[in-house]
C-alpha cells in the first residue's frame, strides 16, 4: 500500500491503494477503482465520479466534532468502513449523497467510548436524490457499550425517487452473553473475555494494516 | 471424580433436570443419550455453570470441590472442557490469540512463543487441520466439520482433564467423522481424561473401546448400563416406556 500525504485543499485519486494521510479537512476526487485506508481526524469531502469502485477504511480517534461528506454519482461500489473510538463529548455527521443512478453503498460503522465520562452522537444520513434511479444503500451501524459512555445512532435515510433499495441495522449494546460464555468455558477470565471481545469489535471491519495500532490503543479500556 | 448427587436444575422456572444422579470416575467415558428436549445438552452448560439455569437441589461436586457456585471460568480451570454442538462465531478474534490470551492467564506468564507454535504445528497434524486455520477467526465462516476441528485444536492445546463433548458428531459427514473420532480417541490415549460424551448416535462412540451408557427423560436418568446397552437402543429407541420398564433383555 502507498503512503500518500495529501497538504493541498483538493486532491484527485486514480486507481491503485493508498494509505492516505492528511492534517487538515480536505476534498477527494476519487476515480477508477481505489482502496483507502486512513487514520485521521478531520473533515472530509469526498466525490466518487462515475464507475469508481471504492473501499474506503476510516479510523477516528474521536476528540472533537467531524463532518464527511460523500457525494455518489452514476455506477459507484462503495464498501465504507468506519472505526470510532470516542473520547469526550463529540459528534460524528456522515452524508452519503446518492446523485446519480445504478450506485451500491454500503456502510460499516463501529464505535464504542474510551471512558465513562465520553459520549458520541452519530447520524449516518442517506440522501437517495429525486431523477435518480437502481441505487442501493446499506446503512450497518454498531455501538458496544463497555462503560458509562453514552452511545447515540441515528440512521437517518431520506429517499426522493421510487426505484431504490435502502435499508438501515442499528444495534447498541453489551457483550454478546454466547461469546462471554464461549470464552469463559476456555478459560478467560471475565477481564480477559471482556478485553478480547472489545478488540474483536474494533478490529472486525478494518484491515491488517490498522489492526495491531487500534489493539494498543483499547488495551487499557475497561 | 465427578460427582452428581440429586441434582435439580431449572430455567426460566421450569424444571430441565429432576433429581439427577450420575458418577464419573477419572479417566472413565460415559455417553448420555436420550430423546430431544430431555436435558442432555442443559447438563452440559450446568457442568459449566452457564448463566441461565439455577441449581434448585442437588450438589455437583468434583475432587473435592462443589462446582455449584463456582463461575464458568473458575470450573474450566479446574480441568473441564465444554464442546458445544455449535460453537459460537467470533470475529476478529483468532485462535492463536485466544489461546495464547488464555494459557498467558491460567499460567499467569506470557506465553513461549517458540514452544507454543511448535506445539500448535504438532496438534495441527494430529487432527488433520492447516497450520494456516490458527490464524483464523474462531469459528468464523467454517462450516460445521471445520468448526469442530477448531474446537479440537483448542481441546488439545488446552490439555482439559474433563472433557464435555455435546453431540459432536452432529453435522458431521463420514470422513470429518473418522477425523474427530480418532482425534479424540487419541486424546484420550495421551491424556486419560474423563470424557462425558451426549450424543443421539452410536456413530462416535466405534473410536472407544469401552464406556458406560446412561439414557436420560424428562430430565432423569432412567436406565444405566455398559455399551451394550446401545444395541438395544438402536433397535428399540428411546421409547420412554420400554426403557423404563423390565422388558429389556441386556
Amino acid at each position: 500500500m502507498n503512503k500518500l500525504s495529501v497538504e493541498e485543499d483538493i486532491k484527485s485519486i486514480t486507481s491503485g491503494e493508498y494509505e492516505l494521510e492528511f492534517y487538515k479537512n480536505i476534498e477527494l476526487n476519487i476515480d477508477g477503482n481505489v482502496k483507502i485506508s486512513s487514520l485521521n481526524n478531520h473533515d472530509l469531502k469526498i466525490n466518487l465520479n462515475r464507475d469508481s469502485i471504492v473501499k474506503l477504511e476510516s479510523i477516528y480517534l474521536l476528540d472533537k466534532n467531524i463532518n464527511i461528506d460523500v457525494n455518489i454519482y452514476d455506477n459507484v461500489v462503495l464498501d465504507y468502513n468506519v472505526l470510532i473510538i470516542n473520547n469526550g463529548k463529540n459528534k460524528f455527521n456522515v452524508n452519503l449523497n446518492m446523485l446519480g443512478n445504478n450506485s451500491d453503498v454500503k456502510i460499516k460503522l463501529r464505535t464504542i467510548n474510551k471512558n465513562d465520562e465520553s459520549n458520541i452522537d452519530i447520524n449516518c444520513n442517506g440522501l437517495i436524490e429525486c431523477n435518480t434511479k437502481d441505487n442501493k444503500l446499506l446503512e450497518d451501524l454498531k455501538g458496544l457499550i463497555i462503560n458509562e459512555g453514552v452511545i447515540k445512532i441515528s440512521p437517518n435515510i431520506k429517499v426522493l425517487t421510487n426505484e431504490v433499495e435502502a435499508n438501515h441495522l442499528v444495534t447498541i449494546g453489551s457483550f454478546d452473553k454466547a461469546e462471554m460464555f464461549y470464552l469463559k468455558t476456555k478459560g478467560l477470565s471475565n477481564k480477559g473475555a471482556k478485553k478480547l471481545l472489545i478488540e474483536s469489535f474494533v478490529t472486525s471491519i478494518i484491515d491488517d494494516i490498522n489492526r495491531e495500532k487500534i489493539k494498543m490503543e483499547v488495551k487499557n479500556i475497561e | 471424580m465427578l460427582k452428581m448427587s440429586d441434582l435439580t436444575v431449572s430455567a426460566d422456572d421450569k424444571i430441565i433436570l429432576n433429581n439427577l444422579n450420575l458418577d464419573i470416575n477419572d479417566g472413565e467415558i460415559h455417553v448420555l443419550m436420550g430423546q430431544n428436549g430431555t436435558g442432555k445438552s442443559t447438563l452440559s452448560k450446568v457442568l459449566m455453570a452457564h448463566p441461565d439455569y439455577k441449581i434448585l437441589k442437588g450438589n455437583i461436586i468434583y475432587n473435592d470441590n462443589v462446582l455449584n457456585n463456582l463461575d464458568t471460568t473458575s470450573i474450566s480451570r479446574l480441568g473441564f472442557f465444554l464442546l458445544s454442538q455449535n460453537p459460537v462465531e467470533i470475529e476478529g478474534i483468532t485462535n492463536s490469540e485466544m489461546l495464547r490470551n488464555v494459557l498467558s492467564e491460567i499460567n499467569n506468564e506470557k506465553v513461549d512463543i517458540f514452544k507454543f507454535n511448535k506445539k500448535l504445528t504438532e496438534v495441527c497434524n494430529i487432527i488433520d487441520m492447516p497450520k494456516e486455520y490458527v490464524h483464523r477467526d474462531i469459528n468464523f465462516n467454517m462450516s460445521g466439520g471445520e468448526k469442530k476441528k477448531n474446537e479440537l485444536l483448542h481441546l488439545f492445546m488446552l490439555e482439559p482433564k474433563f472433557v464435555i463433548l455435546d453431540e459432536i458428531d452432529s453435522g458431521l459427514d463420514i470422513d470429518a467423522l473418522k477425523v474427530v473420532g480418532t482425534s479424540l480417541k487419541k486424546y484420550y490415549d495421551l491424556y486419560k481424561p474423563s470424557i462425558l460424551i451426549i450424543t443421539h448416535h452410536a456413530d462416535i462412540l466405534k473410536y472407544f473401546d469401552d464406556f458406560k451408557v446412561h439414557v436420560l427423560n424428562n430430565g432423569s436418568i432412567v436406565k444405566s448400563g455398559n455399551k451394550d446397552l446401545i444395541k438395544i437402543i438402536e433397535k428399540i429407541g428411546f421409547k420412554a416406556n420400554a426403557i423404563n420398564g423390565n422388558d429389556i433383555n441386556e
